[in-house]
C-alpha cells in the first residue's frame, strides 16, 4: 500500500511538474478542469442523444442509454459519498509541493468525484453507441488528466473514480434488465407525453 | 450578475440550442424555431459555441463554493432548472410559431411521441394524446358511473 501511494505521488509530481512550462497550455487546462465545462458538455450530449435520431428504434436505444447514464450518475455519486465516510485521503497540495491551477477543495481526494460523474455518463452512452461513447471517454480522460495536472487529484484517485463509475454502470444496467418492463413502461409514459 | 445566474443562462441557451440541432438532425420540424433545418442546426451550433465562449471568457470560473462558486448540489439544481425551462420555452414557442404551418390530420400517429413532431407540434400532439386517454378513461369507467 505504501509503495502504491509512493508511486502514485511520484507520477503526480511528474505530471504536475509540467505546470508553468507553457502558459497557453496552463490556460487551456484551467478551462477544461473547470467544474462547468465537461459536466455541461456531457449533459448536453445526453440531451442531444435523447432527441436527435431520425429512426424511432435508434432514438429509443439512445434514450435507454441516457436513462442508464442518468441513473448511474446518481448511484456512482452515492458510492463516492459512502466511500468518503470510511476513507479520507488528503489532497496532494496538503502534503506535497504543488503548483495549483485550481482552487483547493476540502473533500477527500479519493475517489475523484468529478471523474466518476464524467465516466458514468460516458459509459452509459458507450453501452448504446460505441463511437460517441469513445469520444466521451476521451473527454473524461482529458478531464481526469487535467485535474491531476492542476494539482487537485492523484492519478489513483482518477482511476478509482473511473472504476467506480464503470462498475456502477454495469450494476445499474443489470438492475434495469432485471426490472424490465419497468424501464420500457417509463419510456412509453414519456413518449405518451411527447418528450421521448 | 452572480455566477449561479450566469450558469443558469448558459444552461438555458445551450439546452435550447442542442434541442434545435438534434431536432434538425432528427427531422422533428415541429420542434424547430425556424423552418429551415440546416439553418436551425447552424444557428444552434453557433449559439452553443457562443454561450460557452461568453461564460468562460468572462472572468475566473474556478471558484470554491465558499468564495462565489456553485456547490455541486446547486449546480445540479441549476442544470435541471435551466434544462426544464429550455424545454418548456422550446415546446411553447414552437407550438405557437408552427401552429399555422402544421396541420394535425388522421395520418399522424401522436402516440409515436417525438416522431409525431415531424408532422405536428408538441401541444397538438400532447392534447391529442391526452384527449385519447380521457376518452379511454371515460369508456372504461362508464359502467361504474351513476350519471
Amino acid at each position: 500500500m505504501e509503495t502504491i501511494s509512493q508511486v502514485d505521488a511520484e507520477i503526480f509530481l511528474w505530471i504536475n511538474g509540467w505546470v508553468g512550462t507553457s502558459s497557453t497550455f496552463d490556460r487551456l487546462v484551467q478551462w477544461v478542469v473547470s467544474d462547468y465545462l465537461i459536466p455541461v458538455v456531457f449533459s448536453v450530449v445526453l440531451l442531444g442523444l435523447w432527441f436527435g435520431w431520425t429512426d424511432q428504434s435508434m432514438r429509443e436505444r439512445h434514450q435507454r442509454g441516457v436513462m442508464l447514464a442518468g441513473i448511474t450518475v446518481g448511484i456512482a455519486s452515492t458510492f463516492v459519498k459512502i466511500s468518503n465516510v470510511f476513507y479520507f485521503r488528503p489532497r496532494p497540495f496538503d502534503s506535497l509541493d504543488v503548483e495549483l491551477l485550481f482552487y483547493p477543495p476540502t473533500d477527500s481526494s479519493f475517489p475523484a468525484n468529478p471523474v466518476t460523474v464524467a465516466v458514468a455518463m460516458a459509459t452509459g452512452v458507450w453501452v448504446v453507441n460505441k463511437r460517441i461513447g469513445t469520444v466521451m471517454y476521451i473527454g473524461a480522460f482529458v478531464y481526469g488528466f487535467s485535474r491531476v495536472y492542476a494539482g487537485v487529484f492523484y492519478p489513483l484517485d482518477v482511476v478509482g473514480g473511473a472504476v467506480i463509475a464503470i462498475l456502477s454502470t454495469y450494476l445499474v444496467y443489470f438492475i434495469l434488465r432485471r426490472i424490465e418492463p419497468v424501464p420500457t413502461l417509463c419510456l412509453r409514459l414519456v413518449r405518451f407525453l411527447c418528450i421521448a | 450578475m452572480t455566477l449561479g445566474q450566469e450558469y443558469l443562462i448558459l444552461v438555458f441557451l445551450v439546452c435550447c440550442s442542442v434541442v434545435q440541432v438534434a431536432a434538425a438532425y432528427g427531422g422533428l420540424k415541429g420542434l424547430l424555431f425556424i423552418g429551415n433545418r440546416r439553418f436551425s442546426a447552424a444557428l444552434g451550433i453557433g449559439v452553443i459555441l457562443g454561450s460557452l465562449a461568453w461564460f468562460f471568457w468572462d472572468g475566473d470560473r474556478n471558484l470554491p463554493d465558499t468564495g462565489g462558486g456553485i456547490a455541486g448540489a446547486s449546480q445540479f439544481g441549476f442544470f435541471v432548472l435551466g434544462g426544464f425551462l429550455a424545454l418548456l420555452v422550446t415546446f411553447a414557442v414552437t407550438s405557437f410559431t408552427n401552429f399555422n404551418r402544421k396541420s394535425l390530420d388522421n395520418t399522424v400517429d401522436t402516440t409515436d411521441g417525438l416522431t409525431s413532431l415531424r408532422e405536428t407540434t408538441f401541444f397538438q400532439a400532447l392534447s391529442n394524446n391526452l384527449g385519447m386517454a380521457w376518452k379511454l378513461y371515460r369508456r372504461l369507467t362508464r359502467k361504474y358511473s351513476s350519471g
